[in-house]
């Protein structure tokens, strides 16, 4: 039966993590009798559990590597997840098969478009250490879509919903679907999401005990 | 003019060396005043993604205890920030995304559009001018490429007055490597962050 590995690979974990609950969601889609599925999250895996994590990326059949989008590019631990993923392989000279792979990049950022750089870096990785690359999801508004109490089915998410879609899909199917990267970007007004974005912020601060304006601080400003 | 240098100390091989070598040996020339932090990815912790920077202790990272703050610190004031990193699959490497992800606090949790696309507003009225100096043994093509892209993405979210970026692939003649230590002055000069020293 076809092993399929979803690696939430967000630095927060399991926990408020929006790679999680896309993680969930494509779980949700490939319910199905033909494939075994599993999940795995990186930021939950203690370092002396690593090579456990790694020999069941090797030995999957498709990999669904999950992530958000910092500094326009890959979080530092994913970047060395990568890097010592390969070493690992190389070190125990599993030369022979490997898993196809896929990416779902989440941004803060309304466009999905934004995370094209860090999709790059995903190919880049599969070129140089033979990994068959399939395509990945670049999705816009991550805490938009990640948020519970509107389903991903639903209009405004609905890009983001047929994205993730034609992975499943295509895992469904054993790699029919063309092999290009779909972008997704909510279906409401930009500066709808920017407010929202803003009132979150507040209400954060307000959490910490902090007054709106207190955001604004300059510990760095140059003293003259 | 005052330049901060990041570089990756464990995987900085021979090119690494020659490389910053040269640039630390033209800027002393000029006359230009030098910080460097030789970083490996064990001396600083990674990003959590928790916005403590944001709406916690706004401007400054919750993880306090390494040279994280301090190279944010330099990263606004400096006149010129320079990441001389290694390029892995065409980012920078572990060690130096460690440092941009812990400095967004340096740029706001709120929204603005630039470029008809959305994008952090800025803390500093001005942070330093970039220069993203990218380089390996058998940069690819595909990698060269992202590497680019990134910086020019970096550039445009933390909004630094002027970018350079560079490209170093293979094993480059001590000429060729002159050539890029010319290219990074002249820039320098042209951008006005340099103004005394010699000049050729």
């Amino acid at each position: 039966m076809k092993q399929i590995l979803l690696v939430n690979a967000s630095p927060r974990g399991e926990i408020r993590s929006a790679s999680q609950y896309f993680s969930d969601a494509l779980m949700g889609m490939l319910d199905t009798k033909q494939l075994q599925v599993s999940q795995a999250a990186l930021a939950a895996t203690k370092q002396a559990d690593m090579p456990v994590l790694y020999q069941s990326v090797l030995a999957a059949d498709a990999v669904v590597l999950i992530l958000p989008l910092y500094v326009d590019a890959l979080p530092s631990t994913v970047l060395s997840f990568l890097v010592e993923l390969a070493q690992y392989a190389r070190q125990n000279q599993l030369s022979g098969r490997r898993p196809a792979f896929y990416a779902v990049i989440n941004c803060g950022f309304f466009e999905g478009e934004q995370n094209r750089p860090a999709l790059s870096v995903l190919r880049n990785f599969c070129q140089r250490e033979g990994f068959i690359w399939r395509f990945g999801c670049a999705l816009g508004g991550g805490g938009f879509l990640s948020n519970p109490s509107l389903p991903l089915e639903n209009p405004p998410k609905q890009t983001a919903h047929a994205a993730l879609s034609a992975i499943a899909e295509d895992l469904i199917t054993d790699g029919k679907s063309p092999c290009e990267d779909r972008y997704a970007t909510p279906t409401i007004p930009r500066i709808l999401y920017s407010l929202g974005g803003t009132m979150g912020w507040r209400s954060m601060a307000k959490s910490h005990g902090l007054p709106f304006r207190a955001l604004y601080a300059k510990p760095y400003r140059k003293r003259k | 003019m005052h330049v901060t240098i990041v570089t990756d100390k464990q995987q900085k091989g021979a090119l690494g060396v020659r490389l910053e070598e040269k640039l630390l040996s033209a800027l002393h020339r000029e006359g230009i005043t030098c910080d460097v932090y030789d970083m490996e990815a064990e001396q600083l912790r990674a990003c959590v993604g928790c916005f403590g920077c944001w709406v916690k202790t706004p401007g400054e990272c919750v993880i306090r205890g390494d040279q994280a703050a301090e190279i944010s610190r330099a990263l606004v004031q400096s006149d010129l920030f320079v990441l001389l990193t290694p390029i892995v699959y065409g980012s920078v490497s572990p060690a130096i995304k460690r440092i941009l992800d812990r400095s967004i606090g340096i740029i706001l949790p709120f929204f603005r559009t630039r470029n008809g696309q959305m994008h952090h507003a800025l803390r500093y009225r001005k942070i330093a001018s970039l220069a993203y100096i990218g380089y390996g043994e058998d940069v690819s093509p595909a990698e060269a490429e992202t590497f680019g892209q990134i910086a020019k993405a970096n550039a445009v979210n933390l909004f630094p007055k002027h970018l350079f970026t560079e490209v170093v692939s293979g094993q480059p003649s001590k000429n060729s490597l002159d050539e890029i230590t010319r290219r990074l002055l002249a820039f320098c000069t042209s951008t006005g962050l340099h103004k005394g020293g010699r000049q050729q």
